[in-house]
Formats: structure tokens, sequence, C-alpha cells
């Protein structure tokens, strides 16, 4: 079922939009209040918190640090 | 035990699954192409080849939960995801003018991004700026190369994820003393 490099269809996506800091803010919160600060594996449901949160929460640091830089 | 053996393998994703995840995506590749400096709409992803990296991570999850009992821990899931980003190589970008593949860059970043939120997140904000500047000054080209040259397996990916996070602690603790 899984595709292969020399069998895929090949489907095309535009980059969507980009988060916005309010958005930022709320993902902060939101993994603050699933209490990921008290137990890292899991949320307030028990399951575990996906690790896109965390890819995208640390990316959007990186480009704040990367202003920082860019400031400095 | 057979039959919930096979269950816990094969429960595929659901199509709304997917989708968030897709979509979720969008978002995470825009910061990706803003820290990278490339224009976003140079990037393009084939969604089958992201579709299987998705659902490779989902198996992984449930394996990791039936035969382990607990959920994998987020710079080893990041782990299993770059390392299927490397395989499946789901982005593409026409013109690129850096040394290496763009998967090999989102890959590192993605562990170099959740080993800084895990470890950065707690560090002064006036810190911050020379711990990320420090690490990839040093260690950034080493991975990139690594990622490039090496065929790396899913255990060694979270060996290296794990590396990643201890290097910011100890550069983290070196510059705070």
């Amino acid at each position: 079922m899984l595709a292969t490099a020399t069998s895929r269809e090949v489907s095309i996506d535009e980059v969507g939009n980009p988060i916005s800091s309010s958005e930022y803010e709320e993902l902060l919160i939101r993994l603050t209040q699933k209490g990921y600060l008290n137990d890292p594996e899991l949320n307030d449901d028990g399951l575990p918190i996906e690790v896109d949160d965390f890819i995208l929460s640390g990316l959007t640091m990186l480009n704040q640090i990367k202003l920082g830089v860019q400031v400095k | 035990m057979t039959n919930n053996l096979t269950e816990a393998r094969c429960i595929p994703p659901s199509e709304e699954y997917l989708n968030n995840k897709r979509s979720y995506f969008q978002k995470i590749l825009h910061e990706f192409a803003n820290y990278v400096s490339i224009d976003k709409s140079r990037i393009k992803v084939d969604n089958k080849l992201l579709d299987d990296v998705i659902v490779r991570l989902h198996q992984r999850l449930n394996y990791y939960l039936f035969f382990h009992g607990k959920n994998l821990e987020q710079s080893r899931q990041a782990a299993i995801y770059a390392y299927w980003i490397l395989r499946y190589r789901p982005l593409r970008v026409l013109v690129w003018d850096k040394a290496y593949d763009v998967n090999i860059y989102f890959a590192f970043y993605t562990l170099f991004a959740v080993a800084l939120f895990q470890t950065l997140s707690s560090c002064p904000k006036e810190y911050q700026v020379d711990i990320v500047m420090n690490i990839r000054k040093e260690y950034e080209s080493d991975f990139l190369r690594s990622f490039n040259e090496y065929d790396i397996s899913k255990e060694s990916m979270m060996m290296i994820s794990d590396s990643i996070k201890s290097i910011f602690k100890a550069e983290i603790k070196r510059i705070q003393s």
C-alpha cells in the first residue's frame, strides 16, 4: 500500500498559511494545559501528545531566535 | 494474542486523521521555509509520500504502545518522523542552492526544533540566541553530512535525537555558568 519512488502518484500542494502569533500562543497554552510540564508523555486525555505540536513550536521559536540574531 | 498483535499493527489512521496531519504539516512547512529563507511557494509536497510518512509514524506509535505499554517520548517520535522523511523524501524544490537535498534539512531541523523546544523554553531569552548560534556553528554541518552520507537506522536516529537534546542541555549549562 505504501508508495515507492517509482510507482507513486504525485499530487502537489502549495505551502499553506503561516501560524499567527495568537495561534502560537494558543499552542503553547494548549501544551501547558495538557500537562506536558508534569508528564511529557501524556495529555489530559491520557493520549500521547503528538510530535507535530513540538516541531511547530520549535520551528516557530527558531524563527523568533533568527530574528533576534538579525537584530543583534 | 495473535489477533491483538495483528490489530495493534494494522489499525490504519482514518482519513480525517490524515487530513488533519496534512493540514498541520503545511504550517510546519511554512515555519521551515521561513527558517531556511526560501520562498514557500518553491517547496512542493508530494502528498502521497507525506501520507506514507504519517502512516509509518502512526504504526510505530501503536507498536510501541502495544509492546512497551507507554507512549514514545516526543524527541523519539521526532526521530522516527525524521527517519521516514529521509526515506520517502516528500519535499521537492526545483532550484535549491544549498549543499544537500531539502528533505535532509527538514529532517535535521525537525530533530533540532523539538530538542530546542524541550530544553530552551525554560532558558532565559538573553541566552537563547547564543546557544542556538553556538550549537549550529559547532554541530550542524556534521549532522547534515551524516544524514546525507550514512544509512541511518530508526534506532540510530533516536540516539541522534537524544544526543542533540544532550548538546542543548550541556550548552545551556555551559553558557549559564
